[in-house]
Protein backbone atom coordinates (compact mmCIF):
# COMPACT_ATOMS: atom_id res chain seq x y z
CA UNK A 1 0.00 0.00 0.00
CA UNK A 2 1.36 3.16 -1.11
CA UNK A 3 -0.14 6.11 1.33
CA UNK A 4 0.66 9.99 0.86
CA UNK A 5 1.44 11.03 4.28
CA UNK A 6 0.67 14.48 3.86
CA UNK A 7 -2.92 13.62 2.65
CA UNK A 8 -3.29 10.77 5.52
CA UNK A 9 -2.40 13.79 7.87
CA UNK A 10 -4.53 16.25 6.34
CA UNK A 11 -7.71 13.86 6.42
CA UNK A 12 -6.99 13.59 10.05
CA UNK A 13 -7.11 16.38 11.42
CA UNK A 14 -9.61 17.62 9.15
CA UNK A 15 -11.54 14.98 10.64
CA UNK A 16 -11.11 16.51 14.29
CA UNK A 17 -11.40 20.18 13.81
CA UNK A 18 -14.49 22.33 13.48
CA UNK A 19 -12.84 24.14 10.28
CA UNK A 20 -11.71 21.63 8.60
CA UNK A 21 -11.31 24.30 5.60
CA UNK A 22 -8.11 26.20 7.58
CA UNK A 23 -6.40 23.00 8.40
CA UNK A 24 -2.88 22.99 6.34
CA UNK A 25 -0.01 20.09 6.11
CA UNK A 26 3.18 20.21 4.73
CA UNK A 27 6.07 18.45 4.10
CA UNK A 28 9.23 19.11 5.96
CA UNK A 29 11.68 16.32 5.57
CA UNK A 30 10.81 13.18 7.59
CA UNK A 31 8.08 15.63 9.41
CA UNK A 32 4.59 16.15 8.42
CA UNK A 33 3.70 19.80 9.90
CA UNK A 34 0.43 20.46 10.57
CA UNK A 35 -1.62 23.83 11.10
CA UNK A 36 -5.13 24.44 11.75
CA UNK A 37 -7.27 27.75 12.47
CA UNK A 38 -6.22 29.61 15.18
CA UNK A 39 -7.70 28.11 18.59
CA UNK A 40 -8.29 24.97 17.25
CA UNK A 41 -5.00 23.79 18.64
CA UNK A 42 -6.41 21.73 21.34
CA UNK A 43 -8.86 19.44 19.26
CA UNK A 44 -5.50 18.59 17.36
CA UNK A 45 -3.68 17.72 19.89
CA UNK A 46 -6.40 16.07 22.19
CA UNK A 47 -6.41 15.30 26.03
CA UNK A 48 -2.78 14.40 27.28
CA UNK A 49 -2.26 14.68 23.42
CA UNK A 50 -4.39 11.35 22.70
CA UNK A 51 -5.31 12.67 18.66
CA UNK A 52 -1.87 14.06 17.65
CA UNK A 53 -0.35 10.41 19.15
CA UNK A 54 -3.22 8.56 17.66
CA UNK A 55 -2.75 10.41 14.15
CA UNK A 56 1.43 10.15 14.48
CA UNK A 57 0.95 5.85 14.72
CA UNK A 58 -2.04 5.96 11.96
CA UNK A 59 0.46 8.01 9.53
CA UNK A 60 3.64 5.57 10.58
CA UNK A 61 1.84 2.37 10.30
CA UNK A 62 0.73 3.59 6.92
CA UNK A 63 3.64 4.17 5.73
CA UNK A 64 7.05 2.86 5.06
CA UNK A 65 8.50 2.24 8.37
CA UNK A 66 12.03 3.07 7.36
CA UNK A 67 10.86 6.72 6.64
CA UNK A 68 10.45 6.94 10.33
CA UNK A 69 7.61 9.72 9.61
CA UNK A 70 6.62 12.31 12.10
CA UNK A 71 3.64 14.17 12.71
CA UNK A 72 4.15 17.78 13.90
CA UNK A 73 1.62 21.34 15.11
CA UNK A 74 3.20 23.90 13.00
CA UNK A 75 4.61 26.13 16.22
CA UNK A 76 3.00 29.75 16.06
CA UNK A 77 4.60 32.20 14.79
CA UNK A 78 5.80 35.73 15.81
CA UNK A 79 4.39 36.33 18.91
CA UNK B 1 -18.26 16.35 3.79
CA UNK B 2 -21.69 18.78 2.88
CA UNK B 3 -22.72 18.18 6.23
CA UNK B 4 -20.06 19.04 7.99
CA UNK B 5 -19.29 22.00 5.84
CA UNK B 6 -23.13 22.92 6.43
CA UNK B 7 -22.71 23.26 9.86
CA UNK B 8 -19.27 25.61 9.87
CA UNK B 9 -21.09 27.85 7.71
CA UNK B 10 -24.03 27.53 10.44
CA UNK B 11 -21.89 28.06 13.64
CA UNK B 12 -20.03 30.55 11.86
CA UNK B 13 -23.14 32.28 10.48
CA UNK B 14 -23.90 32.24 14.76
CA UNK B 15 -20.49 33.77 15.49
CA UNK B 16 -19.37 30.80 17.30
CA UNK B 17 -17.47 29.04 15.35
CA UNK B 18 -14.11 27.54 17.06
CA UNK B 19 -15.20 29.55 19.92
CA UNK B 20 -15.51 26.87 22.62
CA UNK B 21 -13.08 23.97 23.28
CA UNK B 22 -15.49 22.14 25.28
CA UNK B 23 -18.24 19.76 22.96
CA UNK B 24 -20.85 22.24 24.03
CA UNK B 25 -24.06 21.23 22.69
CA UNK B 26 -25.48 22.80 18.81
CA UNK B 27 -27.83 25.55 19.46
CA UNK B 28 -31.19 25.17 19.24
CA UNK B 29 -33.10 25.16 15.97
CA UNK B 30 -34.33 28.92 15.31
CA UNK B 31 -38.35 29.49 16.19
CA UNK B 32 -40.04 27.93 13.26
CA UNK B 33 -37.21 26.47 11.73
CA UNK B 34 -38.44 22.93 12.11
CA UNK B 35 -40.33 20.72 13.60
CA UNK B 36 -39.50 20.54 16.99
CA UNK B 37 -39.29 16.60 17.56
CA UNK B 38 -35.80 17.02 15.75
CA UNK B 39 -33.72 18.01 19.01
CA UNK B 40 -30.63 19.14 17.41
CA UNK B 41 -30.42 19.79 14.19
CA UNK B 42 -26.16 19.51 13.96
CA UNK B 43 -26.47 16.22 14.95
CA UNK B 44 -25.89 13.42 12.69
CA UNK B 45 -26.25 9.82 12.67
CA UNK B 46 -23.50 7.90 14.73
CA UNK B 47 -23.13 4.96 12.47
CA UNK B 48 -23.32 7.28 9.28
CA UNK B 49 -20.80 9.36 10.70
CA UNK B 50 -18.40 6.70 11.65
CA UNK B 51 -18.97 5.21 7.84
CA UNK B 52 -18.18 8.19 6.25
CA UNK B 53 -14.76 8.58 8.62
CA UNK B 54 -13.71 4.91 8.44
CA UNK B 55 -14.20 5.51 4.72
CA UNK B 56 -12.02 8.19 4.08
CA UNK B 57 -9.84 6.37 6.06
CA UNK B 58 -9.37 3.07 4.52
CA UNK B 59 -9.46 5.25 0.92
CA UNK B 60 -6.11 6.66 1.56
CA UNK B 61 -4.80 3.82 3.71
CA UNK B 62 -5.66 0.98 1.79
CA UNK B 63 -8.76 0.93 -0.32
CA UNK B 64 -8.64 -2.48 -0.40
CA UNK B 65 -9.94 -3.09 2.63
CA UNK B 66 -13.64 -3.28 3.21
CA UNK B 67 -15.22 -1.99 6.67
CA UNK B 68 -18.54 -2.81 8.11
CA UNK B 69 -20.02 -0.94 11.40
CA UNK B 70 -22.48 -2.99 13.59
CA UNK B 71 -24.70 -1.35 16.14
CA UNK B 72 -23.91 -3.19 19.37
CA UNK B 73 -25.14 -2.11 22.93
CA UNK B 74 -23.63 1.22 24.20
CA UNK B 75 -21.25 0.62 21.45
CA UNK B 76 -20.01 0.84 17.93
CA UNK B 77 -18.30 -2.09 16.69
CA UNK B 78 -15.84 -1.98 13.36
CA UNK B 79 -14.53 -4.97 11.25
CA UNK B 80 -12.28 -4.04 9.00
CA UNK B 81 -10.72 -7.07 6.35
CA UNK B 82 -8.01 -6.82 3.42
CA UNK B 83 -5.01 -8.13 2.51
CA UNK B 84 -3.41 -5.58 4.51
CA UNK B 85 -5.48 -6.29 7.63
CA UNK B 86 -2.91 -8.16 8.94
CA UNK B 87 -0.38 -5.17 9.21
CA UNK B 88 -2.68 -2.64 10.33
CA UNK B 89 -3.67 -4.60 13.35
CA UNK B 90 0.08 -4.76 14.06
CA UNK B 91 2.24 -6.16 16.84
CA UNK B 92 -0.03 -5.23 19.74
CA UNK B 93 -3.31 -3.57 18.68
CA UNK B 94 -1.69 0.00 18.60
CA UNK B 95 -3.02 0.66 15.08
CA UNK B 96 -6.38 -0.26 16.14
CA UNK B 97 -6.17 1.79 19.67
CA UNK B 98 -5.69 4.38 17.11
CA UNK B 99 -8.19 4.46 15.05
CA UNK B 100 -10.42 3.76 17.84
CA UNK B 101 -9.00 7.35 19.26
CA UNK B 102 -9.45 9.51 16.48
CA UNK B 103 -13.03 7.60 15.11
CA UNK B 104 -14.27 7.86 19.36
CA UNK B 105 -13.36 12.26 18.60
CA UNK B 106 -14.83 12.18 15.24
CA UNK B 107 -18.19 11.26 16.82
CA UNK B 108 -17.80 13.23 19.72
CA UNK B 109 -17.82 16.26 17.57
CA UNK B 110 -19.36 15.49 14.79
CA UNK B 111 -22.55 13.28 16.02
CA UNK B 112 -22.48 14.92 19.17
CA UNK B 113 -22.12 11.49 21.12
CA UNK B 114 -19.41 10.95 23.96
CA UNK B 115 -21.39 7.65 25.53
CA UNK B 116 -20.83 5.54 22.42
CA UNK B 117 -17.85 3.44 22.56
CA UNK B 118 -16.12 2.50 19.30
CA UNK B 119 -14.20 -0.87 18.86
CA UNK B 120 -12.64 -1.46 15.77
CA UNK B 121 -11.51 -5.25 14.75
CA UNK B 122 -9.72 -6.49 11.67
CA UNK B 123 -10.20 -9.90 10.49
CA UNK B 124 -11.26 -10.69 13.86
CA UNK B 125 -7.88 -10.05 15.32
CA UNK B 126 -9.51 -8.91 18.18
CA UNK B 127 -11.87 -11.14 18.63
CA UNK B 128 -9.53 -14.00 18.71
CA UNK B 129 -7.60 -11.76 21.87
CA UNK B 130 -11.01 -11.39 24.11
CA UNK B 131 -11.64 -15.30 23.31
CA UNK B 132 -8.00 -16.08 24.52
CA UNK B 133 -8.71 -13.56 27.34
CA UNK B 134 -11.86 -15.85 28.58
CA UNK B 135 -10.09 -18.67 27.72
CA UNK B 136 -7.57 -17.10 30.54
CA UNK B 137 -10.02 -15.80 33.07
CA UNK B 138 -11.47 -19.49 33.24
CA UNK B 139 -8.28 -21.09 34.30
CA UNK B 140 -7.96 -18.40 36.61
CA UNK B 141 -10.93 -18.31 38.16
CA UNK B 142 -10.44 -22.29 38.97
CA UNK B 143 -7.19 -21.56 39.90
CA UNK B 144 -8.32 -18.81 42.79
CA UNK B 145 -11.08 -20.96 43.85
CA UNK B 146 -9.04 -24.10 44.83
CA UNK B 147 -6.22 -22.12 46.57
CA UNK B 148 -8.41 -19.21 47.55
CA UNK B 149 -6.04 -16.92 47.10
CA UNK B 150 -6.55 -13.73 45.08
CA UNK B 151 -4.43 -13.25 41.53
CA UNK B 152 -3.17 -10.31 40.25
CA UNK B 153 -2.54 -9.98 36.86
CA UNK B 154 -0.65 -8.19 34.45
CA UNK B 155 -1.86 -4.53 33.73
CA UNK B 156 -3.62 -4.37 30.82
CA UNK B 157 -5.64 -1.95 28.72
CA UNK B 158 -9.10 -1.40 29.65
CA UNK B 159 -11.19 -3.10 26.73
CA UNK B 160 -9.29 -6.01 27.59
CA UNK B 161 -9.85 -5.26 31.46
CA UNK B 162 -13.87 -5.17 30.50
CA UNK B 163 -13.69 -8.38 28.80
CA UNK B 164 -12.37 -10.24 31.60
CA UNK B 165 -14.45 -8.55 33.95
CA UNK B 166 -17.78 -9.52 31.89
CA UNK B 167 -16.13 -12.89 31.59
CA UNK B 168 -16.01 -13.31 35.08
CA UNK B 169 -19.08 -11.33 36.44
CA UNK B 170 -21.61 -14.16 36.87
CA UNK B 171 -19.02 -16.60 38.14
CA UNK B 172 -20.12 -18.57 41.38
CA UNK B 173 -16.91 -18.63 43.00
CA UNK B 174 -14.92 -15.52 41.74
CA UNK B 175 -15.46 -12.00 41.63
CA UNK B 176 -13.31 -9.04 39.98
CA UNK B 177 -11.90 -6.03 40.73
CA UNK B 178 -9.25 -3.19 38.55
CA UNK B 179 -6.16 -1.80 40.57
CA UNK B 180 -3.81 0.85 40.35
CA UNK B 181 -4.30 3.81 38.23
CA UNK B 182 -3.22 4.58 34.45
CA UNK B 183 -1.53 2.15 31.92
CA UNK B 184 -0.42 0.28 35.34
CA UNK B 185 -4.29 -0.37 35.78
CA UNK B 186 -4.83 -4.17 36.72
CA UNK B 187 -7.51 -6.71 37.20
CA UNK B 188 -7.39 -8.67 40.36
CA UNK B 189 -9.52 -12.25 40.49
CA UNK B 190 -10.54 -12.95 44.41
CA UNK B 191 -12.51 -16.12 45.51
CA UNK B 192 -16.22 -14.58 46.34
CA UNK B 193 -17.05 -15.11 50.12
Amino acid sequence: MKTDAVDLTLFLAQSVVDQPALVRASRRGSTVVVRVAPGEEGRLIGRQGRVIQAIRTLVRAATDPAERVNVDLDAPRGG
Amino acid sequence: MDNRTNLDDYLAGLGIAGADETDAPPPAPEPGAGPVAVPDPAAQDPREVLERFLQGLTARIDPGLAVSVREGEGALEVDMTGESAARLAGRDGRTLGAIEVLAYTVLAKQAGRTDLRVRVDVGGFRKRQADTLRKLAERLAVQVAKSGEPHELQPMPAADRRVLHLALQDHPDVTTESVGEGAARRLVIKPRR
